[in-house]
């Protein structure tokens, strides 16, 4: 049996499903440009997931679903089995179940943004010459503190209006458009443009994401196989 | 290794004086290590209006979240690098440790950024790292959350203790409001976020200063 270390699952379940409509094709047009080993597709019921590789893209869907509201996100990390299947359906690995009790715990969180990230080794043996408790601390550690920066991020995104929403759409698109081009575009004035970048605090989102990326590294070290940690 | 400096244009001695006594009061808390309890002091001089001394990060978060609370728009500054004070040596030649002169370069130039709009927190590292730079960006996000908060919502918050489940339903008691009211103030005010980005910062301020320590 063989394991590719430190992947990650995302895993997403629609909120009150029962009592709304079926809304994963729109999820599922909104996750389209993040880059997945395996693509985001539904699971069972209104829930999809995907398997990714590069703490970037994570970053890029759980943001993606935390802006199109109403969705609970889970993101595991832990190792898969290959070869790899064909849809993440057949796929398994500790990596799976990881997502699956982040996705539970971010139901539960309430009034909280139901967004939760966790770890599960693969092996199910620290590296050698490390205590066991203390691997899994250190384990709990990293994800817990990726879960808080990736959450201090998504209340800037949950928090934007449609108007700003607008000026990073442009400035996503044509990162090379300056305020005036984006003012011409949206027929505004470019001091409206400004107050808007502003107030979506696009600049401390851009700044943050580096954090949760070298935090998720920092836990895919701790996961990956004994062997794989230098 | 950890150097704090905390800067005011016009900064009148009670203002610095109020915030020192906020400072202290927290560092003495049980919630926080005991090398927090005696920061060592330079005060007294033009570059910053306090300097403050920390070994663990923990209690740098504490004090830079302390210092943005305070109403006295300050630009916090925090150095990573050498200290090495000699021991009783006067203040100028204390300042002039690497350490303590990148913080005092960061206070000012987050007192001249004030202007900006940003979270006025800057980090720098004696050896420049992404942890330097991830740390500040989380100090940043965790500050706007205390700098957004109402007097109400802080009255709730200063009887919980973080960590602590059940503290709730004793600080409603005490405030004489109901626990769906304090738990509503701990939802809006991101109370429990705040703490989960404190360990977050804390943690990469910790490996910016591993990096320091690794390659100077």
């Amino acid at each position: 049996m063989k394991y590719h270390c430190s992947m990650y699952v995302v895993t997403i379940d629609q909120r009150h499903s029962r009592r709304s409509a079926d809304r994963v094709p729109e999820l599922l047009r909104a996750l389209t440009p993040v880059p997945t080993v395996l693509g985001f597709e539904r699971t069972v019921g209104d829930e999809v997931q995907a398997l990714l590789e590069r703490p970037e893209a994570v970053v890029d869907a759980v943001l993606r679903a935390v802006r199109a509201t109403g969705w609970s996100i889970g993101v595991g990390l832990g190792t898969v089995r290959t070869p790899l299947p064909a849809t993440s359906r057949e796929a398994s690995g500790t990596a799976f179940l990881a997502a699956r009790d982040a996705v539970e715990r971010a139901k539960q969180k309430g009034s909280r943004l139901p967004l939760a990230l966790s770890a599960m080794a693969g092996s199910g043996a620290p590296p050698n010459a490390t205590p066991e408790q203390s691997w899994h601390d250190g384990v709990a550690a990293a994800t817990a503190e990726a879960e808080a920066v990736l959450v201090l991020i998504g209340h800037l995104v949950e928090a934007r209006s449609a108007a700003q929403w607008a000026v990073l759409d442009l400035l996503r698109q044509e990162p090379e458009l300056p305020l005036t081009g984006i003012a011409k575009r949206l027929e505004i004035s470019h001091q409206a443009v400004g107050g808007l970048l502003q107030r979506s605090k696009w600049h401390e989102e851009q700044a943050a994401l580096p954090a949760v990326t070298v935090l998720l590294e920092r836990a895919a070290r701790l996961t990956g196989e004994p062997d794989a940690i230098g | 290794m950890f150097t704090v400096a905390i800067s005011h244009p016009s900064a009148s001695p009670e203002s610095v004086a109020r915030l020192t006594a906020r400072l202290g009061s927290v560092a003495r808390t049980a919630a926080l290590p005991q090398s927090a309890a005696d920061p060592e002091l330079v005060c007294g001089t033009t570059v910053a209006d306090l300097v403050l001394l920390f070994d663990d990060p923990e209690s740098v978060v504490a004090a830079v979240l302390i210092a943005l609370r305070d109403d006295g728009d300050w630009g916090i500054g925090v150095g990573i690098g050498a200290i090495a004070l000699p021991v009783g040596a006067p203040g100028s030649a204390a300042l002039s440790a690497p350490g303590v002169r990148l913080a005092l370069e960061a206070a000012a130039d987050a007192v001249r950024k004030r202007p900006g709009r940003q979270v006025p927190v800057l980090i720098r590292g004696a050896v420049p790292s992404q942890y330097a730079e991830a740390a500040q960006a989380v100090l940043r996000l965790v500050g706007r959350l205390v700098l957004a908060r109402s007097a109400a919502e802080w009255r709730v918050l200063d009887h919980l203790t973080p960590g602590q489940r059940g503290g709730q339903g004793s600080a409603a008691e005490l405030l004489g409001i109901s626990s769906q009211a304090v738990s509503k103030a701990v939802g809006r005010s991101a109370w429990v976020e705040e703490w989960d980005g404190r360990r977050a910062a804390a943690l990469l301020l910790e490996a910016a200063r591993q990096t320091v320590e690794e390659w100077s």
